[in-house]
């Protein structure tokens, strides 16, 4: 449900966005109509209604409904366009603004639970709308509001018009009254608390997508170039801290340019993120990290480990790879890639990403599909796959 | 633009801050709420005008409250900033700064009335503060203790137990004018919730909104040089191809590379490297035509454009202004200059065969990289 509502929100063309307000909004009119009449035409409420301000209303309410439903009378053949509809929208949200708006204002702006009510509709039309349209409504009403309270002040119209002094007794509300405020209270304070939270938790979502995305390469899924980078930074000072090994691995497709002419780039591209899930299950996660550094080139990063337990990796790699066959156009292949391994021994993150190129630049030149490893690029030595 | 810049300023100040920055920001937040009340009830204590509409000793008492509040969330702001500078773990504190406020003001609420007085919406302006800072999951402990007050005082008051707010000698509203001391207070305390409830209501839609549109480019831009990412440059060549093959209007692929790309990492580091790829896809941005052609970044120093209503001629003008362009570029690191220069391949697309054409630009500029580099192969697909 709540997944539908939010696959909606981020879909939703402007047509069914108006048909969904309007939908949603026309039930309340009917239950004010409803109440309102019902409270007009009992004797013991309608002494406590000024009753030419309460059939204003009703008349308001009335306009509106129609309003509605001329809406969806234009809105329903025109549910599928994409078109953005800008006046549709302002002329929606304005109308459901002025009917909330006036409510409130008829009884009493700061005295009742009827303006949270006002403030949840607002929160309704931000997720549904668009920001101008809202602004635009959201200014219509509190001018409303405002310029109201003026001629009050002014003492020109009273506080609460829909409202005298007949809807209490003594301090006491009368019952009606009581429910009323109670029911609109209730009501406000539900539809504003779960709206600020589920906007909340959109927001919180979004963020944390964000976050993974800006350090995920999106081909392989694999963390990118951005976020190894930070990642080896952080090891390498660690391990100036602590005198624990470090490995850098540099990985790089063999000949990858040729999978990607011979076959095409929808090939070349499966190539690589198979290439990746190997990869990534060839470390032991989560203390490695496996990253996609950028085209054909990748990285692992293996704390706690020597060379020669880089060694171990590397073989795991490569007679991973030498077991799997990609199939394109009818043909099988294998992919070989070559290898620059080197040991953080206290250099600088440049120097250590240096050696691990230059051992990999000669495992291409000594004939690809091995690994080069150097430890202080002093000892150099070599293994095949 | 300035605006802007300020809102993606605040944006970032609340998504990423530490626990002891957050306790800070919400008691920074709530301060001047608390201190709008207790200003009206410091003026009410002296003003007996305005007294008689409290009970006496409960408006003293309520004003303790709200003092003690006030200096706690004092003493929580400096004790934040103090944590935070010796970044030490505050999880503690954001319970003992958000359920106090919490309390005291559903109290405060309680007294003068929940159903006629804004203070309904001073809690939910709290609310909007505090789930803006902290997690849903972190503030359920207080939620859970305000509902249940909320409901335990509602039910107390139906049950004539306890008597509809108690802070005062008669509630606010009775269905005549306003007196005038409530309808100033009315008027103070409803703008002071509102008008900070609307912004912030306002201002985390347009994060929700600006987000969802950063998410969705994110997906389709490559993250160093702001150029559309393979992916998105594949469904463009494809959406391309079928409307070559429908319209057959000219139609060329640029496919360009750094010359010894390798080197310039090597000699200046990789940080020169990015700033050089960064540079290239300004560079090949500011040469393309916005909104109808396509730059992308394939990956490794490998980039190409997509130029739709372009011809050979066309495309060779466009690709020889890039090249240029880079050429005369000077870059700078470790206080020496360095320029460099690219290889490019061009090919024309026939008959809506856009795969067929990347495959024989990228031939293209293979030609030229063995042609010794910095120059641009042009062909038309046969």
């Amino acid at each position: 449900m709540r997944q539908k509502f939010e696959q909606f929100l981020d879909e939703a063309n402007p047509a069914s966005r108006c048909l969904l307000a309007v939908f949603a909004s026309a039930p309340f009119y009917l239950t004010y109509l409803v109440v309102n009449l019902a409270g007009l035409l009992d004797p013991v409420v309608q002494v406590g209604l000024r009753q030419p301000v309460v059939w204003a209303l009703q008349a308001a309410l009335v306009l509106s409904t129609a309003l509605s439903m001329g809406f969806v009378v234009w809105l329903w053949p025109r549910r599928r366009d994409p078109r953005p509809m800008p006046g549709l929208s302002l002329a929606v949200t304005i109308s459901i603004g002025v009917i909330y708006t006036l409510i409130a204002l008829f009884s009493g702006t700061f005295t009742t639970g009827a303006n949270m009510t006002l403030l949840g509709v607002l929160a309704i039309g931000l997720l549904l709308f668009d920001l101008r349209t809202m602004w635009i409504s959201f200014l219509v009403c509190t001018s409303l509001l405002v310029g109201y309270d003026v001629f009050v002040m002014a003492g020109h119209v009273p506080y609460a018009p829909a409202i005298t002094r007949l809807a209490f007794k003594g301090v006491e509300p009368q019952w009606w009254w009581a429910v009323w405020r109670n029911v609109v209270f209730y009501a406000g304070v539900a539809v504003i608390s779960t709206l600020l939270l589920v906007m909340f938790g959109r927001l919180d979502a979004l963020h944390r997508k964000l976050n993974k995305l800006s350090y995920t390469d999106v081909l392989t899924g694999l963390p990118n170039r951005r976020y190894f980078m930070e990642r080896l930074q952080a090891e390498v000072v660690r391990q100036g801290r602590t005198t624990q090994p470090l490995s850098l691995m540099l990985i790089d497709a063999d000949h990858f340019k040729r999978i990607n002419d011979t076959h095409g780039h929808a090939v070349g591209d499966e190539v690589l993120a198979v290439l990746a899930r190997l990869l990534g299950e060839s470390v032991r996660t989560p203390t490695d990290l496996a990253a996609r550094l950028g085209g054909e080139e990748f990285a692992v990063l293996l704390p706690h480990t020597t060379v020669d337990e880089a060694e171990a990796v590397c073989w795991r790699i490569h007679s991973r790879l030498a077991a799997h066959a990609f199939e394109a156009s009818g043909q099988t292949f294998h992919l070989t890639v070559s290898i620059g391994v080197a040991q953080c021994h206290g250099q600088s993150t440049e120097v250590v990403f240096k050696q691990a190129d230059r051992n990999l630049y000669r495992a291409k030149q000594e004939g690809r599909n091995r690994s080069i490893y150097s430890v202080d690029g002093a000892l150099d030595s070599e293994g095949g796959p | 633009m300035k605006v802007k810049a300020l809102i993606r300023r605040i944006e970032l100040r609340l998504l990423d801050r530490n626990v002891a920055n957050r306790c800070m920001l919400f008691a920074a937040l709530s301060l001047p709420m608390g201190l709008i009340l207790w200003g009206l009830q410091a003026y009410a204590l002296a003003h007996p005008e305005a007294a008689v509409h409290y009970r006496p000793g409960a408006l003293r008492l309520a004003q303790q409250g709200l003092t003690a509040l006030i200096l706690w969330l004092t003493t929580v702001v400096l004790l934040a900033w103090q944590l935070r500078r010796h970044g030490r773990d505050a999880r503690w504190l954001a319970q003992w700064t958000v359920m106090p406020t919490f309390v005291v003001f559903l109290l405060l609420a309680i007294g003068h009335g929940l159903k006629d007085t804004p203070m309904g919406m001073v809690l939910i302006q709290e609310l909007v503060v505090a789930r803006a800072l902290f997690s849903l999951h972190r503030l359920k402990s207080t939620l859970t203790l305000v509902v249940v007050m909320l409901v335990a005082s509602d039910l107390l008051i139906t049950a004539g137990q306890l008597v509809y707010a108690p802070l005062l000698t008669a509630p606010v509203f009775n269905g005549e004018d306003l007196a005038g001391w409530w309808a100033v207070w009315l008027r103070i305390m409803f703008q002071a919730a509102v008008l900070p409830f609307t912004a912030m209501l306002f201002f985390a839609f347009n994060t929700l909104r600006r987000q969802r549109k950063e998410l969705e480019s994110l997906v389709r831009t490559d993250v160093l040089t702001g150029l559309s990412n393979r992916r998105e440059f594949m469904s463009q060549l494809e959406i391309e191809s079928h409307r070559h093959a429908r319209s057959g209007r000219p139609f060329c692929l640029v496919v360009c590379d750094l010359d010894h790309f390798k080197k310039v990492n090597d000699s200046w580091g990789h940080p020169a490297g990015d700033a050089v790829l960064a540079q290239l896809g300004r560079i090949l941005r500011s040469g393309t035509r916005d909104q109808i052609d396509t730059a992308a970044r394939l990956g490794g120093e490998e980039f190409v454009l997509l130029l739709p209503d372009t011809d050979l001629d066309g495309a060779r003008r466009v690709a020889s202004k890039i090249a240029s362009s880079l050429r005369d570029h000077v870059f700078q690191a470790d206080g020496t200059s360095f320029s460099v220069t690219q290889s490019m391949g061009i090919a024309e697309v026939h008959g809506g065969q856009g795969e067929r054409a990347l495959r024989i630009a990228d031939q293209n500029l293979y030609t030229a990289k063995r042609a010794g580099r910095d120059q641009t192969v042009a062909s038309v697909v046969a």
